[in-house]
């Protein structure tokens, strides 16, 4: 068990002449025990950022700490990734093909000498814990992605690693395999309390498993916090994104009263209070598809939050798990929204929206402004 | 529509017919190299079968009737030369092919620059022709006092195919999956552990191409035992297969029967390792490994 820490941790790949930043200036904390996620699109920088935590990659500038002991720094690998004592499951597991499943996991208790019995029971014990000791006697190549996945962890964690690297486990199984595995991730972490980075493009991943999450946009660390936070309040428009599907529209302002409405052809949010130095003439606003309730004949209650906006045209519908994801065509652009009834294509339906969770973003930073509550006590 | 589907099948049709015409071509092709690969075989094997008197009543291309005669006689008086092959040989591909992998690992590992430099190096190395380094080679041997001995030429051999290992088994590494190997690194395993745990039974097929290409080399290898050796008790099949050309002119029986005796080592081997020798080859190609 420990604490890792990356001190302004950047990487540089050259190639020639031309240097690609992968990473810039990274600064990170992992507390003891924690289930961390790192959150980011493809070609973010997560991997590099687990690899320079295993030590398969020195960072370029800056240092990487387990607990306070250095282990790499400015493009020095201090413990090699073979003394570091890591768990680390590959992006596409990289099992050794030619080993059985049971000759795999045991492959890192043998290095450490460990003695026959001991690792039998090892095997066997962890086998057991996440439920592959039928194929044991199979190679890597003639069982199923779910329980490759799993003998992958299992190697991972036969040694009693003091932490444990997730590189997109789940991204090579399919949505029913992927909810089993997430689910044994979870009780494994908590089985043996190991701490856990688990990197992913997928916010589902983070929100099932991680307690805090740190996204990373084109090599930059943008924002930590638990899922919960990041989900609600995005630092920026791109972490909104990146934490799960929101519609970004650029409004127009029109003030009525120290108040704004928010106008989008017909869409129209009205009453929302802005910074009083707000000084663009327009507004971006993210509001996730959940928060834009689409109706046909059902009448949902308006109160202060939530509020009709209008009519208008259906233009795609997706059944998705007990819901309709719905697109309506506003003035050429696509806005999605959640039905809970039935809904066709070209139909006219009624959009609500919650307006406390619409998040607004300055209008040339993309930045987040304060939610308009706590402006209205200023 | 209907002029576009008849277009649609006139156009199947006709690829079909290209495709028919490419396959007897192809076909055709593998037939005549076929019969080219086996013409020697035949050959040694009418021939190498025949009787003095065959020899002489029959034309070269003709089988007659068969004696062993001309085999066992050979056979008894290659008997020493072909042990002394193995001896030779085995070593050398073993040691080559396995040090060399060892090399190759050690480029695999080194950044781009270095590695690049040192394989054009390699490269060089292997095709430098054997008559130049006459001298120096004959002087290194017996300088260190091997004239003349197994020891000697092995490290004689080692000296060429050693770097031929290097650049067959480079080439096999470059096909494994660096994911593999940085695994075994968090595994814990150091380089050595990985070189045999994991690079030398993923390469395998590539390990055993690359034996059998350098024991075949050294096998047919006449320059080095022809310059160390200097008893007849040291000769070496390649060597005493000589013997039975120039002088007995004639009587090309028992050219054809050394011929197929001295071949037989190499191509038993081939006969057993053929298999990992393609899908070492294969791999090349798919950057898959067997
Ligand atoms: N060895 C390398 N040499 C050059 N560029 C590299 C190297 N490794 C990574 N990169 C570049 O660094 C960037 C980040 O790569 P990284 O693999 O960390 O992304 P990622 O967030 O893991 O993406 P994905 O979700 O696709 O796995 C990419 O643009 C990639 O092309
Ligand atoms: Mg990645």
């Amino acid at each position: 068990m420990v604490s890792i820490k990356l001190n302004n941790v950047s990487k540089i790949f050259k190639k020639g002449k031309t240097e690609f930043k992968a990473l810039e200036n990274i600064n990170l904390e992992i507390p003891n025990n924690s289930f961390f996620g790192i959150l980011g699109a493809s070609g973010a920088g997560k991997t590099t950022v687990m690899r320079i935590i295993a030590g398969l990659e020195a960072p370029t500038i800056g240092e990487v700490l387990f607990d306070n002991t250095l282990v790499s720094k400015d493009n020095v690998t201090i413990v090699d990734p073979e003394e570091r004592d890591v768990g680390m499951v590959f992006q596409n597991w990289a099992l050794y093909p030619h080993m059985n499943n049971y000759e795999n996991i045991a492959f890192p208790l043998k290095v450490k000498k460990w003695t026959q019995d001991d690792i039998v029971k090892r095997v066997y014990d962890l086998s057991d814990i996440l439920g592959i000791r039928e194929v044991l006697a199979k190679r890597p190549g003639e069982i199923s992605g779910g329980q490759q996945q799993r003998v992958a962890v299992a190697r991972a964690l036969a040694k009693n690693p003091k932490f444990l690297l997730l590189d997109e486990p789940f991204s090579n199984l399919d949505a029913n395999a992927r909810d089993d595995a997430r689910a044994l991730v979870k009780k494994v972490k908590n089985d043996l309390g190991i701490t856990t980075i688990i990197v992913s493009h997928d916010p589902a991943d983070v929100f099932a498993l991680a307690e805090k999450v740190a996204v990373i946009f084109r090599g930059n660390l943008v924002q930590v916090g638990t899922p919960r936070d990041l989900y609600d309040y995005p630092a920026n428009e791109k972490v909104a994104g990146t934490l799960g599907d929101i519609n970004i529209i650029d409004f127009d302002l029109r003030e009525k009263n120290g108040y704004y409405d928010l106008i989008f052809g017909n869409f129209i949010i009205p009453g929302i209070r802005l910074p009083n130095n707000y000084d663009n003439n327009k507004i971006t606003a993210g509001i996730r598809p959940e928060d834009i309730i689409i109706e046909k004949n059902m009448e949902t209650k308006q109160d202060d939050e939530i509020q009709l906006i209008g009519e208008f045209q259906v233009s795609t519908v997706n059944y998705n798990q007990g819901s309709f994801a719905v697109v309506l065509n506003v003035s050429e652009t696509k806005i999605k929204g959640i039905s809970r009834e039935p809904v066709f294509y070209g139909e006219k339906v009624k959009a609500y929206i919650n307006k406390s969770k619409i998040k607004l973003f300055d209008y040339k930073s993309k930045n987040v402004m304060k939610p308009d509550e706590e402006l209205a006590k200023n | 529509m209907i002029k576009n589907r008849n277009k649609n099948i006139n156009s199947i049709k006709s690829t079909k017919s290209i495709k028919n015409i490419k396959r007897v071509i192809h076909n055709l092709i593998l037939v005549i190299f076929s019969i080219l690969w086996l013409f020697p075989i035949y050959v040694m094997l009418v021939d190498g079968l025949k009787s003095v008197s065959g020899v002489l009543t029959t034309p070269i291309l003709f089988p007659a009737k068969s004696s062993l005669g001309p085999l066992i006689t050979v056979s008894v008086a290659l008997a020493r030369p072909i042990f002394n092959s193995i001896v030779y040989t085995v070593p050398t591909a073993i040691i080559s092919t396995y040090v060399g992998a060892m090399a190759a690992y050690y480029f695999y590992k080194k950044s781009r620059m270095i590695n690049t430099l040192l394989f054009t190096i390699i490269a060089i190395a292997t095709f430098v022709p054997y008559e130049i380094t006459l001298l120096p080679l004959t002087g290194f041997i017996s300088s260190i006092g091997l004239f003349n001995s197994y020891l000697g030429i092995i490290i004689a051999m080692l000296i060429f195919y050693l770097p031929t290992g290097a650049l067959l088994m480079s080439i096999f590494l470059a096909v494994m999956p660096k994911a593999t190997l940085e695994s075994a690194r968090i595994d814990g395993a150091n380089d050595w552990t990985i070189f045999n745990k994991i690079i030398i039974p993923l390469t395998m097929p590539g390990f055993i191409s690359t034996f059998v290409f350098i024991l075949i080399e050294s096998w047919n290898n006449f320059f080095i035992p022809l310059v160390l050796v200097t008893t007849p008790g040291m000769n070496s099949a390649s060597l005493a297969l000589m013997s039975y050309t120039g002088g007995y002119g004639t009587l090309y029986n028992e050219s054809f029967a050394s011929a197929l005796v001295a071949s037989l080592i190499p191509l038993i081997i081939f006969v057993f390792l053929g298999r990992y020798f393609i899908k070492g080859f294969q791999a090349f190609g798919t950057g898959k490994k067997g």
